[in-house]
């Protein structure tokens, strides 16, 4: 206890002066952290909020990200090449920088970190692991990483699995994320280590196999018996359920308990029909992306994004590219900067995520209300499309097809700008009038302005499909027909008693 | 038997019994991060032999703020919960604690009045750092290690170094002495138990409830108040002045305890498995 309390003080020290983490006390509080809860239980929000720091009223929290910011912006100005470049051009003096001088810095748009990552990297920050994105909307974008950095986001991402016991030291941990996602897999695989669990990192394989793997029993003596903890992508996960139901699978089949999603949009819909297959398994939604990890959002009661203020500054800015703040309701893009010490090798300021969200026009009334936030992901500024008396996002167009039961899982449609509305093509399973008039019901509830719909019943029938990275999927050689046959009771029995 | 006999004794049993329902009714103001492991046993176990040398070469304004801190803090997580309020839980404590100082300094530290203010202020501290320990998953192993060393100091301190007797001096000068005692007026009938004596047997049962189950810490509370009982009461009867280790006696009882219930139960309960097995009053157990 003196350990980790002297541990934790260190952790305070930081996040007070900017001052890299020890790394050693980091671990020190991983260790306490699993000790408290085998010994304790659950240690709720407390242990969690002990790493966030204190909630801050807005003033204070706008003169200690205002300290950070300019903190970030010195070193950005003297030890990158891009921002030397920025700050020099646009005359600006990084020491003079306070809270509400931020929106003087230009936006570093994704193109420029995709097409010179390096010229991010702070000259004196000793760059490790190269992380890509999985380019689903174009080529990836390089982040270089320090072995710090990377172990700073392993530990956070254990402090919060296990803090809101979305990973516990008796979970059996399946992967189910493309490889190449390297920190997603990362922040999943060092968690189950540091919290002890069970850990198969199987990657984004065929769906068969990927149920093949969950319907498995083990008889491992300290872990459940069979896959409980899955990190996916939504579209993978409607890709299972379509494909088990094929399979005649059922609630019983699997021991899922909860699933950690990331990387696209999850929808009511999806949400519905995946607990119809799995039962009532918890579905866990976050915010990430590789640029600005481990600066994020996590999700609350009521599906709002909050953003942890002393990891990052997220700005909401309008769509028409003004680099003016959004007004309270409008749909808004995210602007990110990851403050020291969270973020010391690949400076970003104000980067332009291109997610769009909507502001809030009353007060919240969510579990973590005191934090800033924003609606949900509404989807890609890129992939949305505006129209004569509005936007409609990718949520719009996802939250309908998907309540609709007819239409397949993964989603796969398109939808585009036609004089007066948008046009939106799908792949369900039939073709006729009471699905199509399905379909155009629930876009229209959703406030999509339809004015052409394409049903087909082939994804290769569509004209502009989106991409879905259930697509992103690694090849396999495994012979499904030769799975082993499961354990008999009396070998389960043995494992019991080992228990 | 001198009266003062029965009023050390009833401090005693009101310790040791108050901590045993405020660990399963209240719960203590304990860091949501960190159990109390092998390595804090050994840490306290070095204080504890350094703490007596401070003492002796501090100065008394520095040696009572020092217990005066340590006090306070311990009083208030057993305040806190108590109070529900944790502005009502510090005034408590800083009144207590001022009010022992005032006395101690304007009428000396052997007056009743000083005696019964000083004497609720160790029961209400050794309730909450005991609670603290227990509540955040010391467990009965290591309370052992802590009884095992502590009785080996305590009988060389006592027996064959002069330290414990001159730090008790010392401290019977100053205010926030860490002992209850009783008639201390008068040598003769002058009885006293130290406050390391009184955290052990009063947290020696809670962790053995919590591992091996009620009857396990039934059996150490009923040891712990005999033990002094018994040393108190031939101390009292005989007239006798001589310092006696408690630990001595209150330190291989544990050990012997221990290593019957783990032999017996095979291994310790967890506090998450003991409040399964023993679920705690909810409505009380949680803070305010």
């Amino acid at each position: 206890m003196l350990e980790t309390a002297v541990a934790s003080l260190r952790f305070g020290l930081s996040m007070v002066f900017g001052t890299p983490f020890h790394r050693r006390s980091l671990d020190q509080i991983l260790v306490a952290m699993r000790a408290t809860y085998q010994e304790l239980g659950p240690i709720g929000g407390d242990g969690e909020d002990l790493l966030g720091g204190p909630r801050l009223d807005d003033d204070t929290r706008r003169i200690v990200q205002g300290r950070r910011f300019r903190s970030q912006a010195m070193r950005a100005a003297r030890e990158t090449l891009y921002y030397a470049d920025v700050f020099g051009g646009a005359g600006i003096d990084a020491k003079r920088l306070h809270y509400d001088d931020i929106a003087s810095v230009p936006i570093t748009t994704k193109e420029a970190l995709r097409d010179d990552p390096e010229g991010f990297v702070r000259s004196g920050a000793v760059p490790h692991h190269r992380s890509t994105t999985t380019g689903t909307t174009g080529w990836p974008t390089t982040v270089w990483f320090s072995d710090d950095e990377y172990h700073l986001i392993g530990a956070l991402s254990a402090i919060a699995f296990l803090g809101r016991e979305i990973i516990t030291p008796d979970d059996f941990v399946q992967i189910a994320i493309s490889t190449r996602a390297r920190l997603g897999v990362h922040g999943v695989a060092f968690s189950a280590a540091a919290i002890g669990a069970a850990l198969h990192a199987a990657g984004l394989v065929g769906p068969e196999h990927t149920l093949a793997l969950l319907t498995e029993r083990h008889r491992l003596p300290r872990w459940k018996p069979r896959v409980s903890v899955m990190s996916t992508y939504p579209s993978y996960l409607g890709e299972l359920v379509e494909t088990g139901r094929r399979r005649g699978l059922r609630v019983g089949d699997f021991g899922l308990e909860r699933v950690l999603l990331g990387g696209e949009i999850l929808t009511a819909g999806l949400r519905r029909r995946v607990q119809e297959f799995f039962g009532p398994i918890e579905l866990i939604q976050n915010y990430g992306m590789t640029e600005l990890l481990p600066f994020g959002a996590s999700v609350c009661n009521e599906e709002h994004l909050h953003f942890e203020p002393a990891v990052g500054i997220a700005e909401m800015l309008t769509l028409n590219g003004s680099g003016a703040p959004a007004r309270p309701g409008e749909p808004a893009v995210i602007v990110a900067t990851p403050l020291p010490p969270f973020r010391e090798t690949t400076i970003l300021l104000r980067y332009n995520t291109e997610d769009v969200v909507r502001t809030f026009d009353r007060p919240l009334t969510c579990d973590m209300r005191r934090i800033p936030a924003s609606s949900n992901l509404l989807g890609k500024l890129k992939l949305a499309v505006e129209h004569d008396s509005g936007w409609v996002f990718v949520r719009d167009v996802l939250e309908a097809l998907e309540s609709v039961d007819a239409v397949i899982l993964p989603t796969r449609y398109g939808f585009w700008a036609v004089p007066g509305g948008v046009a939106v093509e799908v792949v369900a399973r039939r073709q006729d009038t009471a699905t199509r008039e399905a379909i155009g019901t629930a876009l229209q509830e959703r406030g999509v302005p339809l004015r052409q719909l394409h049903v087909v019943g082939d994804r290769s029938e569509l004209t502009r499909p989106l991409p879905l990275r259930c697509d992103l999927k690694e090849g396999s050689t495994a012979k499904l027909h030769d799975k082993p046959a499961p354990p008999t009771p009396a070998m389960l029995s043995t494992a019991n008693r080992r228990h | 038997m001198p009266h003062s006999y029965y009023v050390v004794m009833a401090f005693v049993a009101a310790t040791a019994l108050l901590s045993w329902g405020f660990y399963r009714r209240a719960a203590a103001d304990r860091p949501p991060i960190g159990v109390v492991t092998l390595r804090d046993v050994a840490i306290l176990l070095i204080v504890l032999v350094l703490l007596p040398y401070l003492y002796l070469n501090l100065p008394v304004a520095a040696v009572t703020t020092v217990l005066a801190l340590g006090v306070l803090t311990a009083m208030y997580v057993t305040l806190e919960p108590a109070l529900r309020r944790a502005w009502l839980a510090w005034t408590t404590g800083v009144g207590l604690v001022a009010a022992d100082i005032t006395l101690g300094v304007s009428q000396g530290v052997t007056g009743a009045p000083f005696l019964v203010i000083n004497n609720i202020i160790m029961v209400i501290t050794i309730v909450g750092a005991t609670n603290l320990w227990a509540q955040s998953g010391m467990r009965a192993r290591d309370v052992t290690v802590l009884a095992a060393g502590l009785t080996v100091y305590d009988v060389i301190a006592t027996q064959w170094l002069s330290v414990m007797t001159d730090v008790m001096q010392r401290l019977s000068t100053a205010p926030l002495v860490p002992i209850v005692a009783w008639g201390l007026a008068d040598e003769r009938t002058a009885l006293r138990i130290g406050l390391g004596d009184l955290l052990l047997l009063t947290v020696f049962p809670l962790v053995m409830r919590k591992a091996f189950g009620r009857t396990a810490g039934v059996v150490a509370l009923a040891i712990g108040l005999a033990t002094p009982a018994v040393i108190l009461g031939v101390l009292a009867a005989t007239g006798a002045t001589v310092p006696v280790p408690a630990m001595a006696f209150l330190g291989p009882s544990m050990v012997a305890q221990y290593l019957w219930w783990r032999r017996t139960r095979t291994r310790e309960r967890t506090t998450r498995e003991y409040l399964l097995a023993e679920p705690a009053p909810q409505r009380l157990w949680q803070r305010a």
